[in-house]
């Protein structure tokens, strides 16, 4: 029994030697940080691998302790499948590929127009996958998007993503998609997937833009300027401000080159459009996601005035959804509650005073509608409910099978959609009124043509 | 160690009803680590956390004779008392049956355990390497008799269980930190609908096929009448962890998703919000899945053990540890050729097929006892 037994631990003793066989060192791994796809010569798969170099990480941030470079490279192959691409770059590297540490898939937006439901599914598969890894589209080329050094301020890509996804909560600006809900997206029937959209800062992409040794400097060039030319068409309408534009499109100099902002709406696995950034906040407000951001809107008494214009920080309250269905047809009802912060106004007017306060409410109210209304007319002609109604269409059904013949996506284009937006003002700031003008003295005209405000 | 009558080994043993009961449930429950909740949803949709609730009440049908025949024979197996009521042959066909489908679930648990850590964790060891190792564990512990697989069971059932319990706990409340878990995705909450669900709980109360291992435990259960307390506890924590954790799975993965992942415990256990305040986290849930695994299979080969001495009137049942061990591996190992087929095999043809048992041959035993009953008590007042 004794020799049994010891016989017996010893075979359980050999379960430490399974590192025969799995045994990996780390100085024999390549950690991959992000991935982009793009859509290769003859129906091939561009990968471009973005892979720390790990002894460069210590050496201190850009500019000090005589670091040389990037601390990461970037490797492109041209194959048939993802898998092939890690096997070839092994063999330029001579180190295995890892995806543990992998952080972002980037799709090119032509590959992103052309179908990347195989793609993505091909990923989920992989045993090295985490579903926690986010996922976006980049405006043009992936390439290009993971060759820029992301941000100046970061040690590594890997951080750079961390945390720029932190700003989706602090601005609303886009939606942080992780791997995971874009794969249930695409298979639920009740949503459809949509991600941010990450791009190359336009005036890089254009050739512009100051370079420092391939890389774009953090600090624009004596003289620089932004041109009006960058701004789109309609940017005098009073309504109208930057956080209406998406990534890339943003008139900025210096700092990184990259930009997340907007969403890439996808019907299927096929991306058929995108939403802006202000249009993405309303997304996230109708769907319960939206935590806070900045807005800014016309002041209610001079709203014909841009440069009046007030901005507040609103911050999500909770939404509700009613969905009726009849037949066919389907009637939603959805609300959205926001708090407002006020931040700043120019005029003299005191929207502090509760008796003004209703004012600042109304003009958040109907922008906010405004806003969302676009959206979701914009997703029906998409075809595409990245809002989620379905989901709230799928409690009306009792069976699942029942829910499947329904084919709720068919059917969001035709479907009445009714939008409210209540919103309270709660916070003002550290001040109640605007700085007194004295009599006598009045504000500055903002341009030529518009009337001073006086301190009367 | 065994030199008690013919048909009752290990004479000496005896447990606890708290023992049995983690024997039980422990032995019924470790089925939602591997791929039982991918199945279950395939089948029962959205509402397939429901299934083993009722299942379990279906199973209440014979879970409820078996209790009874078995407080009515204390001291006797379910093979011996069938010996008794049905004649010998009959308990020869019964427990024959019950060996070889107890086998063929013990090789796909097996195959199902080594497939998944060879594709999550360690995806260049041979299979048959992990099949060697696991076989050493499932003869060890029995080995040493059911009193130290008792004392194992306690403490890794209690916690296998209590980690049944944590995930959908860590699950609701990381939700508020990070959200991959939705509410919406329970609905339509009838999923396939109130006709097909009683079908499929009909077919699924072998789920709780395990349960019959205790009409040959039970004689080695300490208190009298012990039986009736151990099989409705075990009945219970059983249904109530497998709903648990099949409902925190729901949340994370919608329908669709669930339906094609064969491991979804162990891929939740990678996204719980709260793993990024925890690193590897994830790490806590494998070692508890690989002792439920190991457990189950250490109680599999000890209850076939049991199960052969009680049908083939054997002194000892220890010798067979090892072939019985031997021939879960090598079923597991060599016939079944992939995972995709070890589910097929266990869930559309060896599980549904233990429906027809469960339902006659605890059954059966109880009315030919009250029929014996009713005859002695019928001949006592004729003389």
């Amino acid at each position: 029994m004794t020799r049994r037994t010891g016989i017996l631990a010893i075979l359980v003793l050999l379960t430490c030697c399974s590192g025969c066989w799995d045994r990996v060192e780390l100085e024999d791994i390549a950690w991959v940080h992000a991935i982009g796809f793009d859509e290769g010569p003859a129906g091939y798969l561009n990968t471009t691998f973005e892979i720390v170099i790990p002894h460069r990480l210590g050496m201190g941030a850009a500019g000090g302790g005589g670091r040389q470079g990037p601390n990461y490279l970037t490797m492109t192959i041209v194959s048939r499948s993802v898998y092939d691409s890690i096997d070839l770059a092994a063999t330029s590297l001579g180190r295995r590929l890892s995806l543990q540490h992998t952080q972002l898939f980037l799709f090119g937006e032509s590959l992103a127009r052309a179908d990347i439901r195989g793609l993505v599914s091909a990923l989920d598969r992989f045993r090295e996958m985490r579903r926690s890894t986010l996922i976006a589209v980049a405006r043009g080329r992936a390439e290009d998007v993971l060759r820029v050094t992301t941000s100046p301020l970061e040690m590594s890509p890997s951080r750079f993503i961390q945390t720029v996804l932190q700003q989706q909560s602090r601005t609303g600006l886009f939606q942080g998609t992780r791997f995971a809900s874009f794969v249930s997206a695409l298979e639920m029937g009740s949503i459809s997937p949509a991600c941010p959209i990450i791009a190359v800062s336009r005036k890089l992409e254009g050739g512009g833009g100051s370079q420092d040794g391939g890389q774009p400097a953090p600090t624009p060039k004596l003289g620089e300027r932004i041109t009006r030319p960058e701004f789109p068409p309609g940017f005098e309408d009073p309504g109208w401000t930057a956080t209406q534009m998406e990534a890339g499109q943003l008139p900025y100099l210096g700092g990184g080159p990259v930009a997340i902002m907007g969403t890439a709406v996808f019907s299927g696995g096929r991306m058929v459009g995108d939403l802006n950034g202000d249009e993405t906040a309303c997304m996230l407000m109708a769907k319960g996601d939206f935590e806070r951001g900045g807005f800014s809107i016309a002041d209610p008494q001079r709203p014909d005035q841009p440069e009046y214009s007030i901005s507040v920080e609103l911050r999500g309250r909770k939404t509700r959804i009613a969905a009726v269905r009849t037949g066919d047809s389907v009637q939603l009802d959805v609300r959205v509650s926001l708090e407002i912060n006020y931040l700043s106004w120019r005029t003299q007017t005191d929207y502090t005073d509760p008796r003004n306060a209703h004012l600042i409410e109304q003009a958040v109210n109907a922008h906010v509608k405004k806003m969302l209304d676009r959206a979701i007319a914009r997703t029906q002609k998409m075809n595409a409910d990245v809002f989620g109604f379905g989901d709230k269409v799928r409690h009306t059904f009792l069976t699942w099978p029942e829910f499947d013949r329904f084919a709720w996506i068919s059917k969001y284009p035709q479907a009445i959609i009714r939008t409210t937006v209540n919103s309270r003002m709660t916070r003002y700031g550290l001040d109640f009124a605007p700085p007194r003008v004295p009599p006598g003295e009045s504000i500055v005209k903002q341009r030529e043509g518009t009337d001073s405000t006086t301190g009367e | 160690m065994n030199c008690g009558r013919p048909g009752r080994p290990e004479p000496g043993a005896a447990i606890g009803s708290a023992e049995a009961i983690a024997i039980l449930a422990t032995f019924t429950v470790l089925k939602v680590f591997l791929a039982a909740p991918e199945r279950l949803t395939r089948e029962g949709q959205t509402a397939a956390w429901a299934i083993p609730l009722l299942s379990a009440l279906v199973s209440v049908l014979w879970v409820a004779p078996l209790v009874s025949v078995l407080n009515a024979y204390p001291g006797m197996d379910i093979i011996q008392i069938t010996a008794k009521l049905a004649g010998r042959g009959f308990a020869l066909a019964a427990g024959s049956t019950y060996y070889v489908v107890l086998l063929a679930i013990l090789a796909t648990g097996a195959r199902q355990t080594v497939s998944a850590l060879t594709s999550v964790a360690l995806p260049n060891t041979p299979l048959y390497f992990l099949l060697a190792v696991g076989y050493a564990v499932i003869v060890l512990v029995p080995l040493w008799g059911l009193e130290s697989l008792a004392r194992a069971t306690v403490i890794g059932g209690l916690y296998s269980y209590s980690m049944v319990a944590l995930l959908p706990a860590v699950s609701l409340v990381s939700s508020y930190f990070v959200t991959p878990h939705r509410m919406d995705y329970l609905f339509p909450l009838l999923g396939p609908g109130v006709i097909d669900m009683a079908k499929i709980c009909l077919v699924r109360q072998s789920t709780y096929f395990e349960l019959l291992a205790l009409g040959l435990l039970a004689p080695h259960i300490r208190e009298r009448g012990g039986a009736g307390k151990v099989a409705w506890m075990s009945l219970v924590l059983s249904a109530f962890g497998s709903s648990l954790l099949l409902l925190a799975l729901s949340l994370v993965f919608p329908y669709p998703s669930l339906a094609r992942v064969p491991f979804p415990h162990l891929r939740v256990t990678r996204i719980l919000g709260i793993g990024r305040f925890f690193q590897r986290l994830d790490a806590l849930f494998v070692a508890d899945w690989l002792t439920a695994s190991l457990l189950g299979g250490a109680l599999g080969v000890y209850v076939l053990g049991l199960t052969l001495a009680s049908t083939f009137h054997l002194h000892r049942y220890e010798p067979w540890l090892f072939r019985l061990s031997g021939a879960v591996v090598i079923l597991a190992a060599y016939s079944i050729p992939n995972l995709s087929m070890t589910v097929i095999a266990e869930y559309d043809i060896v599980r549904p097929a233990t429906t027809v048992m469960l339902d006659t041959w605890p059954v059966s035993l109880f009315l030919l006892h009250r029929l014996r009953k009713r005859k002695s008590r019928l001949g006592s007042e004729r003389r």
